[in-house]
């Protein structure tokens, strides 16, 4: 777990040595001409700072430039370019960018053929479904069979093969919060701490339960979803404005994925848990 | 950028483009290495795209993107800061102190690095617009909504914050938590 990283001392007030020594980097002010050691160290000093800080930083990966930028672009308007996972660990650079090239070929043939504004179906580029695609979703989870076929058909298709890119979680959420309509949004990622304290326990405990097919998820995507074979499943109670409520989770050996049962595509992925 | 504001998703992708190694910058700056930077990133770009419609011209455009940009990046790195595995200590992590100084130069980047990670946020930010982009205090001032008094100050001591950190003895506590 991390802990709270220190902060640096920083002075309550600007020293008359540092004044001059920044006024002399910001190019305010010249050398005296017989400057003391002391100015001249900490003049070097700033030197060294301001040089570092002034060199931009390089972005590691054009494709994944490229696909941020679809993504951001995506945003605005009535289709997304459907993120379904958040990155927690240190992903592969291999498998970043081959998810990265896949996204900017689709989006590469999505522009050609206007799909950002016609509207027309797209692999990558998912409309947002009407509430009415998935008015199961107020059905009991267990009943709900046509809505998690649907939404685990739609899973499927939005899917990249392997890592998906990148993608920040407050337009998976939104996504998602789109799809629950008519629920109140579960912030799976508020049960992060006591999910992971499950996947402690569970090991302690060695206390299993595998679900069959939990979600409509077959093993393999299970697999896909978690980034390796599941280990296992539990529901988890939690409490929702003041219901009870349960949320999935799978258990692998490293990660583990919070599923909402009533919005398979709401999902929170932990990867690497470290105690 | 009126084409992007009304909507045209090829002018927005070009505008975006265009300024996407600023805001790369100012958030791998902020963030203190690249995997928070990235993700940090992302939401600066989505902020931007979808308040666009919101930038009246009253500003200069690059002084409204930077505002967003920033108030994004520190939201995203507050968030992720509140969970396990953040980034910063990855940044610490990756000053071994007690290794031979095979380049002096990379050293000090990544001393600069940990130390500006570790600045706190109201004079990271300031020496960040600066150094960085080069802004003056009145652009500066505007973008983080400061007197710029406050900002040459802010400047100032956490330029001084970060050179003593830099000077020699000084990063004994990040040897200690290299240890724990």
């Amino acid at each position: 777990m991390t802990m709270e990283p220190k902060d640096l001392s920083v002075p309550a007030e600007v020293s008359a040595l540092d004044d001059q020594a920044a006024s002399i980097v910001e190019g305010l002010a010249s050398l005296p001409l017989s400057p003391s050691a002391e100015l001249l160290a900490r003049v070097e000093e700033f030197h060294q700072v301001r040089a570092h800080l002034s060199a931009a930083p390089v972005f590691p990966d054009a494709l994944l430039r490229d696909t941020q930028l679809a993504v951001a672009v995506s945003s605005v308007g009535d289709q997304v370019v459907v993120p379904l996972r958040k990155r927690r660990g240190p992903s592969s650079v291999v498998a970043v960018g081959i998810a990265a090239a896949a996204a900017l070929l689709l989006v590469a043939v999505s522009l050609t053929s206007g799909v950002f504004e016609s509207g027309s179906d797209d692999v990558a580029l998912e409309a947002l479904p009407s509430p009415t695609t998935f008015a199961a979703v107020d059905q009991e989870a267990s009943g709900a069979t046509e809505s998690v076929e649907t939404q685990a058909t739609f899973a499927t298709e939005a899917d990249f093969s392997g890592d998906a890119p990148i993608v920040p979680e407050s337009l998976a959420l939104k996504h998602s919060a789109d799809l629950r309509d008519g629920l109140p949004f579960l912030d799976l990622q508020s049960f992060e701490e006591a999910a992971t304290e499950r996947f402690f326990a569970r090991h302690e405990t060695a206390a299993l339960s595998h679900e069959d097919s939990p979600c409509g998820f077959s093993l393999a995507k299970q697999q896909e979803l978690l980034g390796e074979l599941p280990d296992g499943s539990e529901w988890l109670p939690v409490e929702v404005e003041g219901h009870q409520q349960e949320v999935l989770v799978i258990f692998g050996h490293f990660n583990l994925l919070l599923v909402d049962p009533f919005d398979c595509l709401n999902r929170f992925l932990i990867e690497v848990i470290v105690p | 950028m009126r084409a992007a504001q009304k909507g045209d998703t090829e002018a927005l992708d070009q505008l975006l483009r265009r300024h996407h190694d600023k805001v790369w910058g100012i958030c791998r700056r902020l963030a203190g290495n690249d995997a928070d930077a990235l993700d940090a990133t992302q939401e600066a770009l989505i902020a931007v795209a979808t308040r666009l419609n919101r930038f009246d011209g009253k500003s200069r455009f690059t002084t409204w993107l930077y505002r967003v940009t920033t108030n994004a990046c520190l939201d995203e790195l507050r968030r992720r800061a509140r969970q396990p595995l953040v980034g910063l200590d990855a940044a610490f992590e990756s000053v071994d102190l007690s290794a031979p100084p095979v380049d002096g130069l990379v050293a000090d980047r990544l001393l600069i690095d940990a130390a500006l990670a570790r600045l706190p946020e109201e004079f990271r930010v300031a020496v960040v617009l600066r150094d960085l982009l080069d802004l003056d205090y009145a652009e500066i001032s505007e973008i983080l909504d400061i007197p710029p008094g406050t900002v040459r100050s802010r400047i100032a001591r956490g330029r001084a914050a970060l050179a003593n950190f830099l000077r020699p003895g000084n990063q004994t506590d990040l040897s200690e938590r290299q240890n724990l």
